[in-house]
């Protein structure tokens, strides 16, 4: 909408000027020429209304016609007397003077737009510049109301339209406003997914690691056993460890790596039921007994045999074989698959060679 | 034990390496997508004096 004080401008504007204009449209209407006869005419016209206006003017005032003659009568006796052709030259230049003022006032009141005598070719030779200015206008009756009209029309219309597409730029914001957040929250959760993917592959990565050592020691191992060179003090799998073989009666040593032998039981009766070893008689891979620096476990062996395997830690492999993780959990589970092997091969040829 | 086989073709330093390229790469295209999110582009802006 426009606002009051434009609309007032307006209206102002085309109440002013619409008025001159249609006065102009009208007396284009009638276009007679400036004859004398017309201009004679008005001149009776304007002669006889000032006349009466004077007239009146003279009575309001107490004056009357016959105390103004008796009262210039003396002035008139006195040129009365003049010679005549003075009185001719004086009447002459009176006359002349009393024309052309005459005359003057006349045009002037013919040029004017709200007198009755208005004549617009005459309007056009005395006011040229404004004619010309105001003329285009006047072709039409009420051009300024119209054009004051369509204007209004027109901004109003803007208006709405630019309201309309406003709300839907607005609406096309919100669209890429949401489309925007929608695109943060997935790069978010792709983030949190790049975080963990790494974390992943880091962590299988070590798995990685951790299995490629144990299948090259596997490889050094077996060329080990090829060459008939394959015995207890070759089998290190990053942990000491001992292992004994349950008996009748007790536990009988096989062996161990890493650990002072002299330090080990040869036999532990059974009778000793807080051995550590003893007690990892009711245990098996998947439940070992576990100490602090301590797992062990029982393992039937192919021939039957059952053999109490234990692994010793230290502070370098105390936290890559640590049960309550699961990294920890999966080690010790490989650990005890190539121990278990290892000793399987031991124990055959050990047999085959008479005892290792 | 304690033996390292000369010829092995696999090592601890290459898997490093392979962890450490594609680290990089991660770390770039994290970088990359919260420079995008950081930036608004002044729309919260307007959300907010709408």
């Amino acid at each position: 909408m426009i606002d009051n004080k434009r609309k007032h401008k307006l209206i102002v504007l085309s109440k002013e000027l619409n008025d001159l204009l249609n006065a102009l449209h009208e007396s284009s209407k009638k276009i007679d020429k400036v004859t004398p006869k017309l201009v004679l005419h008005n001149t009776a016209v304007y002669l006889w209304r000032n006349i009466r206006t004077v007239k009146g003017l003279l009575t309001g005032l107490g004056i009357s016609a016959g105390w103004i003659i008796a009262y210039t009568a003396d002035a008139f006796h006195h040129l009365l007397n003049l010679p005549a052709s003075s009185i001719l030259v004086l009447s002459s230049i009176i006359i002349l003077l009393s024309g052309a003022l005459l005359r003057n006032l006349v045009l002037n009141e013919m040029s004017t737009v709200s007198s009755e005598m208005f004549h617009l070719g005459v309007y056009e030779k005395r006011n040229r510049r404004e004619y010309l200015s105001l003329i285009s206008m006047a072709k039409e009756k009420d051009f300024i109301l119209t054009l004051r009209e369509q204007l209004e029309s027109e901004l109003n219309e803007d208006i709405d339209k630019l309201k309309s597409e406003l709300k839907k730029n607005k609406e096309v914001i919100e669209q890429k406003y949401d489309a925007i957040n929608q695109k943060d929250d997935a790069l978010n959760i792709l983030i949190e997914e790049l975080d963990r993917s790494e974390a992943a592959a880091i962590f299988f990565k070590e798995k990685s690691d951790f299995m490629i050592d144990i299948l090259y020691q596997l490889k050094s191992k077996l060329n080990l056993l090829v060459n008939d060179q394959f015995n207890l003090d070759n089998i290190d799998f990053g942990s000491n460890y001992t292992l004994y073989k349950v008996e009748e009666k007790g536990l009988s040593i096989i062996g161990a790596y890493g650990i002072n032998n002299a330090e080990l039981d040869v036999f532990i009766p059974i009778e000793r039921e807080n051995n550590p070893y003893i007690r990892s008689l009711k245990k098996n891979q998947s439940n070992p007994f576990i100490l602090t620096d301590f797992i062990s476990w029982k393992r039937t062996l192919q021939d039957g045999s059952e053999w109490i395997m234990s692994l010793h830690l230290d502070d370098s492999n105390r936290d890559k074989l640590n049960m309550k993780i699961e990294t920890g959990k999966l080690n010790v589970t490989i650990t005890q698959e190539v121990l278990w092997i290892c000793c399987e091969l031991l124990n055959k040829f050990a047999d085959e060679n008479g005892g290792s | 034990m304690g033996q390292v086989d000369k010829d092995r073709l696999y090592s601890k330093q290459l898997s490093d390496n392979y962890i450490l390229k594609h680290k990089l790469d991660n770390k770039r295209a994290r970088e990359k997508a919260l420079k995008a999110l950081n930036d608004k582009h002044n729309l919260y802006v307007k959300k907010a004096d709408s």
